[in-house]
């Protein structure tokens, strides 16, 4: 039993099975190729087809009633191969058009080990397989990996050569008769390079008999190199923007995926802190949206340089182009609606201050020193971002170091402390009562300033800049001492710049810079200590 | 040299003249032409001849009309023009000369 199909030829219409109708309609379009340089081709397949119709007709005498195979290949015997179409092959191989066939990047299902890419390739560019192949490993080694998913986009892009046109164009022969002949009677290897050598004969014999020759080929030398440039041009598009899509893709890997599948708290380990709320616009949409308008250009760049490359390559579909580049606008106007919102809540500074008096005496020396909580963090220094601490019952808030002290001269008699929390926010009103909620602990005795080296913030406040600035007003006569990490948070600067470390000097302040009291003595001390490593290094030796 | 490429050549240039004769003294479809092209045994297969007529026929040595059939498409019937019959008295006196210088050579030989 067998499925027919009703076909139309020359307004005949036919019973024919389908495997019938596949030779018959393979056997036409083969026609159709041979044909392709004809100018009235579409009136000789016309032609054709109504002769095929009345030989069916003869066929169909008695009660037959549906054509089959042997009709079909009956048929075929009486019109002759495609290649019997065309005995004006040697007319046409005389003109440069036909002679010069464009190479065009197919996969070489043929030769192929895994899709024909590398067989393709190689044909495109006339270099033996084995190398493409070698280079294709040696890179994927190198690259850990990711070059795999450029053949997988290659292998959907570029189509596979079905027919024998295709395998031809392929391989850069021009499709005519004696091509097809050759390639039967002598085999798939040495054609390419036979026909080569004919065909350089007869341009240059061309361009020496005749003018128009000569012109004919200067234009399509002038032709190729256009190409050539574009070509070119295509292959650095091609590289610059499939590299940012790579880097891209990879970020959005390893960035996207901690910021879709952990906590929102992320973003205090990645420094987009500021950047990111935790109000209206939700962390992974941030981060697709910023991911979509950064891949989105870049794709179509390399899709079209593709194209400009490999001119066989299907063209995206319309829809495709104005689904991307709609989805980009959708994206780029959430990311600057975010960072719009990110703004505002920035905007206005407020703080709360106390101010306390130190009750310390002339001459004497002023121990400042800063805590650290080991709690939250092993170490009492400046950490340069926050982090999310949780307390007993699991809640969450913001851990912070932004705490920035400064000494100042003052002509009072009496020193004092001045302690600012801060935020930003909306409106000042509202950044000074968050600036209240920054928990921040200090203790003052006699001569000794006992101060956090951090501040403890609701975590509702992470996206918030927020900090703590302390100004101690020391009158002239007070020396200064501070314990190691101090330095970490100071904002004056040294007199000497040469200091390596401030910890364990004595300093005044003079012109808000510090002044090192005793550096001399223990500079010295330092270099005996040099000295003596010298000398028993020396004595090592 | 392909012995296949020198004979084709060599059919090609008389496969003109031959079609033009046979459509000299009566109008004709293709498969009458074929008839006779065939009983000559001047073509193997019926394909050659639809490019060959096309091209006589883009190049006004050739015209044609349709013609109803029964039980069939409809033909189209070739009909010589007057540039069809003047170039085919100028074939047929090149072929003339041919012939002789041909046979000369080959006798010759």
């Amino acid at each position: 039993m067998n499925k027919t199909l009703d076909i139309n030829i020359a307004n005949q219409i036919f019973h024919i099975d389908e495997y019938a109708y596949r030779i018959l309609k393979k056997y036409l379009d083969d026609i159709r190729i041979y044909l392709s340089e004809e100018e009235s081709c579409d009136e000789i397949i016309q032609d054709i087809e109504a002769r095929i119709a009345e030989l069916f007709i003869e066929r169909m005498i008695s009660d037959k009633q549906v054509i089959n195979t042997s009709d079909v290949e009956e048929v075929i015997k009486v019109m002759g191969q495609p290649e019997d179409y065309n005995l004006s092959e040697e007319e046409n191989t005389n003109s440069y058009k036909s002679a010069n066939a464009e190479k065009k990047l197919y996969r070489d299902r043929d030769s192929a080990y895994i899709s024909g890419i590398c067989a393709g390739m190689a044909h495109y560019l006339n270099v033996e397989v084995i190398w493409i192949r070698v280079i294709w490993i040696l890179f994927t080694i190198f690259s850990t990996g990711w070059l795999i998913l450029v053949y997988i986009i290659l292998w959907i892009l570029i189509p596979e050569a079905k027919t024998t046109a295709e395998k031809l164009s392929m391989k850069g022969e021009p499709i005519n008769l004696s091509n097809i002949e050759k390639k039967i009677k002598e085999g798939y290897d040495n054609v390419s390079d036979k026909l080569k050598g004919v065909d350089v004969k007869k341009h240059s014999k061309n361009a020496q008999n005749s003018i128009s020759g000569f012109f004919s080929s200067l234009e399509s030398f002038l032709l190729n190199f256009g190409k050539i440039i574009l070509k070119i041009l295509g292959f650095f598009l091609v590289f610059i923007s499939g590299i940012s899509l790579l880097g891209l893709i990879l970020a959005a890997l390893g960035v996207g995926g901690i910021g879709i599948f952990a906590t929102s708290d992320f973003y205090n380990f990645v420094r987009v802190d500021g950047f990111v709320t935790n109000s209206i616009v939700p962390m992974w949409l941030i981060i697709t949206t910023m991911f979509v308008t950064s891949i989105v250009p870049f794709l179509l760049i390399f899709i079209f340089s593709l194209k400009i490359l490999f001119s066989n390559i299907k063209r995206p579909h319309m829809g495709f182009i104005i689904t991307m580049v709609s989805i980009w606008f959708l994206s780029l106007a959430t990311l600057a609606f975010s960072v719009i919102n990110e703004e505002t809540r920035n905007r206005r500074k407020g703080e709360f201050v106390e101010t306390k008096s130190i009750n310390i005496k002339e001459n004497d020396t002023l121990f400042l020193k800063m805590n650290g909580n080991y709690n939250y963090t092993n170490s009492p220094y400046r950490h340069n971002s926050s982090l999310v601490i949780f307390d007993e019952n699991n809640d969450k808030s913001i851990y912070d170091s932004d705490v920035d002290v400064k000494f100042h001269n003052t002509s009072d008699s009496e020193a004092f402390i001045r302690i600012s929390k801060y935020s930003y926010d909306y409106d000042e009103n509202e950044a000074r009562n968050k600036s209240k909620l920054l928990e921040y602990k200090y203790e003052i005795s006699d001569n000794q300033i006992i101060l956090d080296s951090y501040m403890i913030a609701p975590f509702n406040m992470k996206s918030n800049s927020k900090g703590i600035d302390i100004d101690i007003y020391l009158p002239s006569g007070i020396s200064i001492s501070m314990n190691e990490n101090v330095e970490d948070f100071l904002k004056n600067r040294f007199k000497n710049y040469n200091l390596k470390n401030a910890f364990n000097k004595l300093f005044f302040i003079q012109d808000n810079l510090l002044e090192c009291k005793n550096c001399s003595e223990i500079k010295n001390s330092e270099k005996e200590i040099d000295e003596t490593d010298n000398q028993s290094t020396k004595t090592n030796v | 040299m392909n012995i296949e490429n020198t004979k084709a050549q060599m059919r090609k240039g008389i496969l003109e003249y031959c079609i033009l004769s046979v459509l000299k003294n009566n109008d004709a479809y293709v498969a009458e032409i074929l008839e006779e092209l065939k009983a000559a045994e001047l073509i193997v297969v019926e394909g050659t001849i639809y490019p060959l007529l096309t091209r006589l026929k883009n190049s006004g040595l050739l015209e044609y009309r349709w013609e109803e059939s029964t039980g069939g498409p409809p033909r189209k019937y070739y009909k010589l023009t007057d540039d069809g019959k003047t170039f085919l008295s100028e074939l047929s006196e090149s072929w003339k000369n041919l012939q002789i210088s041909v046979k000369t050579i080959t006798k010759q030989n």
